[in-house]
């Protein structure tokens, strides 16, 4: 089977020649599939060469059709055979399909009910901005007072509601009492009431408590950064140029442009050209007197490093807090960002597996519910730069995604 | 029940080449627990096995097999106790001898040997018998020299020879590495079925992760001449081939994770 994409205007066409069974079926998604992961979301198969189609084709077709109309896609089938619309037709498939008959060279070049938002390109990435709420800010405040990498009491711990009206992120645990959380706290990522929390018991992979009906989550936290507000801006983001990637600290920078402040809260979406960051295998609950958690070696045994640039092509949720201000209250939880003087950064990201999102301006609280309604989180990391000589990992980068922003202000106490 | 307990060793001390191949492991086997053991090469895993089965002295810490302090035990009296099979299915056997005189030699194993007939009709049945549900048609064969058989066919039968005692322990170094996946399939479900019909105690060392999820009660994984992780119980139950592939890449990150990275991410984790 060959499969040749021609770049229309407003959509690809995908010219298929020859069989599409159950041999090239899985071949025919994934080519779908890798378009769509670039954000093409209106395709159509021209199937003038298509000349055999087994179920499992069509199955591929009908798979096609779903990830597409998950995103708000299009997908068509144009210019078929006689065989191919019998096929379809008395399989039932026609109607699913949207089987085009009609030639569709005339039709409009662009999707003018598309919302398009301002835009501009900055280091091959090209940019959108949508206003949300032009006065809508966050209200950020600390959650416990744990101090890394002191001696946890259960006096700095604090119950936190982590609910659709809020985004955190730090480290604690989903638990009653102090001593049901000492020896699982880890870091966690919370946005929407949908919350990803890495057990700090050596675990893989994160658990995770959503918020249902009037079920509110909450966490103990030891220390943590937790955000009350509305949105102000949405960003999208794509590369322009092939090989183009956004770095966390341009993303950071791109969010204070969008919201026109020097502190900003916000939660992305966006698929992963590689993270850099730690996370805590065993939890602070746990140190003891004699423990130096801050000192290398013993530090190995209390954080796990990822090593390599990890995650390249899932899906990362990310929930940060980032201040350019220098403003003397946000510093104990927002460490300095080392490529940037003066800039300071909190951020944890929840890795999924990839699943495109819809083009144009999208809600937060729907993309974060539809992550977490698929495959489970995979992985949590509290994000860091590696910037030594020749071994350095650098920055984590993503290639395209949504990123929800709002300026922050920063309290130093918990209202 | 066998007992490790805080055993080191190294190889060529003092010189360039000083190898630090068991950096104080201690473990305990309780009678009837199958235990594999994985890890990356260099990692000692089959160090552990041959200090066991004696090949060596070890530097410091004890052995302890069945009630007896093995330690300074040489090899062939630790092997009065032990069962061992290797990676190399030509390694266990005489290729000359025929496949009956080859079990006649284990059924005696540790025992006094005189100079009376070694087969006789009675020996041969229950050698036929023994090798009968090995499914592979060696009963009709006993007479034919054991090096006519493939690499599958006479690791079964070593493992048979190995476990014809009933040892005390039985060590399986890689033993089915060296054979087709097929009669490696074979190979391993015998010796699960072996090893939990007999009630042996055993230590595999393993490079296969589905054969560490699949046929012990317990796995152990060695780095760098130390143990850890060991996965037994409830955790064992649930593992699956992506933890144990997770518990590798946690030990590499680890050794990543090295001071000039601590000095890089601490002033960035509040």
């Amino acid at each position: 089977m060959n499969i040749t994409p021609i770049q229309k205007k407003a959509w690809l066409e995908l010219k298929v020649e020859g069989r599409l069974d159950a041999s090239w079926a899985e071949h025919f998604f994934s080519t779908v599939a890798a378009h769509m992961r670039e954000g093409r979301h209106d395709i159509r198969v021209d199937a003038t060469e298509l000349n055999y189609l087994s179920s499992a084709g069509m199955r591929s077709l009908l798979r096609a059709h779903r990830e597409l109309a998950a995103v708000s896609g299009q997908f068509a089938i144009i210019r078929a055979s006689e065989f191919v619309i019998r096929t379809l037709s008395m399989s039932g498939f026609d109607s699913l399909l949207k089987l085009d008959l009609a030639d569709q060279d005339d039709a409009p070049e662009a999707d003018e009910s598309e919302d398009k938002g301002a835009g501009w390109t900055s280091k091959g990435i090209r940019f959108e901005k949508f206003a949300i709420d032009p006065d809508a800010r966050m209200e950020v405040r600390p959650a416990g007072r744990w101090i890394p990498w002191a001696r946890l009491d259960a006096a700095e711990c604090e119950k936190i509601p982590l609910g659709r009206d809020c985004i955190a992120i730090g480290t604690g645990a989903s638990a009653e009492s102090f001593e049901e959380a000492k020896d699982r706290m880890g870091d966690f990522a919370s946005a929407a009431g949908c919350t990803a929390w890495l057990p700090g018991t050596g675990a893989d992979s994160p658990d995770y408590i959503l918020q249902e009906g009037r079920f509110v989550p909450e966490l103990l936290a030891a220390n943590g950064l937790r955000a009350v507000g509305g949105i102000s801006s949405l960003l999208r983001f794509s590369p322009a140029e092939e090989g183009a990637s956004l770095e966390l600290s341009t993303l950071i920078e791109s969010a204070f442009a969008a919201t026109g402040a020097t502190s900003v809260a916000f939660v992305a979406i966006a698929e992963v050209d590689g993270l850099v960051g730690v996370s805590l295998t065993r939890s602070p609950g746990l140190i003891g007197e004699n423990d130096k958690p801050a000192e290398f070696p013993e530090l190995r045994e209390w954080m796990s490093f990822c090593g390599e640039r990890v995650h390249s092509g899932k899906q990362a949720l990310l929930v940060g807090f980032a201040d350019a201000s220098r403003s003397g209250l946000s510093q104990p939880l927002l460490p300095a960002l080392p490529s940037r003087n003066g800039w300071a950064a909190h951020v944890h990201a929840a890795v999924f597996p990839f699943h495109p999102l819809p083009n144009g301006e999208i809600y937060m609280s729907d993309c974060v519910a539809q992550l977490f309604a698929g495959a489970e989180p995979s992985a949590l990391l509290h994000l860091v730069e590696d910037a030594r000589p020749t071994l350095g990992l650098g920055a984590s980068s993503f290639l395209r995604g949504a990123c929800w922003c709002a300026p922050a202000t920063f309290h130093s106490e918990a209202r | 029940m066998l007992e490790l307990n805080n055993v080191k060793k190294t190889f060529f001390p003092g010189t360039p080449n000083e190898v630090q191949a068991l950096r104080g492991i201690s473990m305990k086997l309780e009678d009837g627990c199958f235990a594999a053991i994985i890890g990356t090469n260099g990692s000692g895993k089959s160090t552990s096995l041959n200090a066991v089965a004696g090949s060596f002295m070890v530097d410091s810490g004890q052995i302890h097999l069945d009630g007896h302090d093995i330690t300074k035990w040489p090899e062939y009296r630790r092997a009065s106790l032990i069962g061992r099979v290797f990676q190399n299915p030509f390694a266990g056997t005489a290729a000359e001898m025929t496949i009956a005189e080859n079990i006649v030699l284990s059924m005696r194993r540790g025992k006094t040997r005189g100079l009376g007939l070694a087969l006789n009709r009675r020996i041969r049945e229950e050698i036929k018998e023994r090798i009968r549900p090995l499914n592979m048609g060696l009963e009709t064969r006993i007479d034919n020299p054991i090096g006519t058989l493939s690499g599958g066919q006479r690791q079964a039968l070593t493992l048979l020879m190995a476990t014809w005692l009933r040892p005390k322990l039985l060590l399986l170094d890689e033993h089915t590495a060296a054979l087709d996946p097929k009669s490696a399939a074979q190979v391993a479900v015998l010796t699960k079925e072996i090893i939990e019909r007999e009630k042996l105690t055993a230590l595999m060392v393993t490079h296969s992760m589905q054969q560490a999820v699949q046929l012990p009660h317990r796995i152990i994984m060695m780095h760098k001449g130390q143990i850890v992780e060991d996965i037994y119980g409830e955790r064992k139950a649930r593992v699956k081939v992506a933890d144990l592939m997770n518990a590798f890449d946690r030990v590499r990150r680890r050794d990543l994770f090295d001071a000039s990275v601590a000095e890089q991410v601490l002033p960035q984790f509040a």
